[in-house]
């Protein structure tokens, strides 16, 4: 930036003049705020911090307790109880009751006797 | 299912697998006449099955060739499938087999199983249930429902009425011989076990005055222990 304002005259004194100026930067900047730290001293310097602490700490949402067991296992076995069984008749074939559009177990029992009883090589059944 | 239309259930196998597996139950079916799996293996199954039976029925050479690549044994199987299956199905239009819904395995997973078997094989469970209804309806003197009026009619339309009555008389001597393979039918109409008794008696009687050859061996030595004790 300096070499493109200044006129050409000023090149051979260019690295002094580049030098002077990070000085001065470097210099001035901290200069400049700890001007105004001293003229307000408890707006500049000690409210940021003490704002970080209160977002930080205090104003996040967090739990206040720990989910208990009993608590988490209610949450997630909601809506997921055992069904009640309706489709329920009484069994033609040996009057017992049983599930609809399912074969019987006593009777089931009962053939696979017979067919024991019939096919006696067979060990399927 | 997720993933869109599938045809064909996966039974979480790839297809060398499932395939593998159809073909291992397909054979256990031809072999015993009825196999229990869950339900969605018995369903695949009965698809192979029912191939299986059309290429019997069609019965030319590359139908020998493709039963002969299903079935795991084919030359134990083969003449089974080419001779009594096929003379049994020649007259059904399809529907060999079927389906039955059981109660779910009682391990840990409580798998829905089912039964898959060929319709009027040895073990139709639908024939057994029909006459051991019918049996039980004739012990406690009423009449058949329409259910299972139907019943009794699909179940004989093929196979013919004797087959049936033997079955109906023998769960009769079997109900009336041991109480206790019939548990429930004591809780549920006392007023009817009297009555039932009698008529039990008067079947039983019956059975054992029959002659010998409609009585089957079985029958007779049941009613024999009838009349001893």
């Amino acid at each position: 930036m300096a070499a493109a304002l200044l006129p050409r005259h000023a090149l051979p004194t260019m690295s002094s003049v580049i030098g002077w100026s990070l000085f001065s930067s470097s210099q001035a900047a901290p200069r400049f705020l700890n001007s105004l730290a001293i003229a307000i001293p408890g707006l500049s310097i000690s409210i940021p911090g003490l704002l970080q602490d209160i977002w930080g700490g205090i104003l996040k949402a967090v739990p206040k307790n720990k989910t208990s067991h009993s608590r988490k296992r209610h949450r997630q076995m909601a809506g997921k109880a055992l069904k009640d069984v309706n489709h329920l008749c009484k069994c033609p074939g040996c009057g017992a009751v049983k599930r609809t559009h399912r074969l019987c177990e006593n009777c089931l029992q009962e053939m696979r006797r017979i067919w024991r009883e019939d096919y006696p090589n067979d060990k399927s059944i | 299912m997720a993933g869109g239309t599938v045809k064909y259930r996966h039974l979480s196998r790839d297809s060398a697998a499932r395939q593998a597996l159809l073909r291992g139950l397909v054979t256990q079916l031809v072999q015993h006449e009825h196999i229990q799996t869950t339900h969605a293996k018995a369903k695949e199954a009965q698809r192979l099955a029912e191939k299986l039976i059309t290429l019997a029925k069609r019965n030319n050479e590359p139908c020998k060739r493709s039963a002969q690549g299903i079935l795991y044994t084919p030359h134990l199987l083969l003449p089974k499938l080419f001779g009594e299956l096929r003379e049994r199905y020649l007259t059904r239009e399809g529907g060999y087999t079927r389906v039955v819904r059981t109660e779910p395995r009682s391990s840990y997973d409580q798998a829905e199983t089912s039964i898959l078997e060929f319709v009027d094989g040895p073990k139709d469970t639908r024939f057994m249930m029909t006459a051991k209804t019918v049996a039980r309806d004739r012990l406690l003197g009423r009449d058949n429902t329409p259910v299972t009026r139907t019943n009794i009619k699909k179940v004989t339309q093929f196979r013919g009425n004797d087959a049936f009555e033997d079955m109906v008389r023998r769960f009769m001597v079997m109900s009336t011989q041991d109480p206790d393979s019939a548990p429930a039918s004591k809780q549920e109409s006392e007023s009817l076990n009297a009555e039932s008794d009698e008529i039990a008696e008067k079947e039983s009687h019956k059975s054992a005055t029959m002659g010998p050859i409609i009585v089957p061996r079985a029958h007779k030595k049941a009613a024999a222990k009838t009349t001893q004790s």
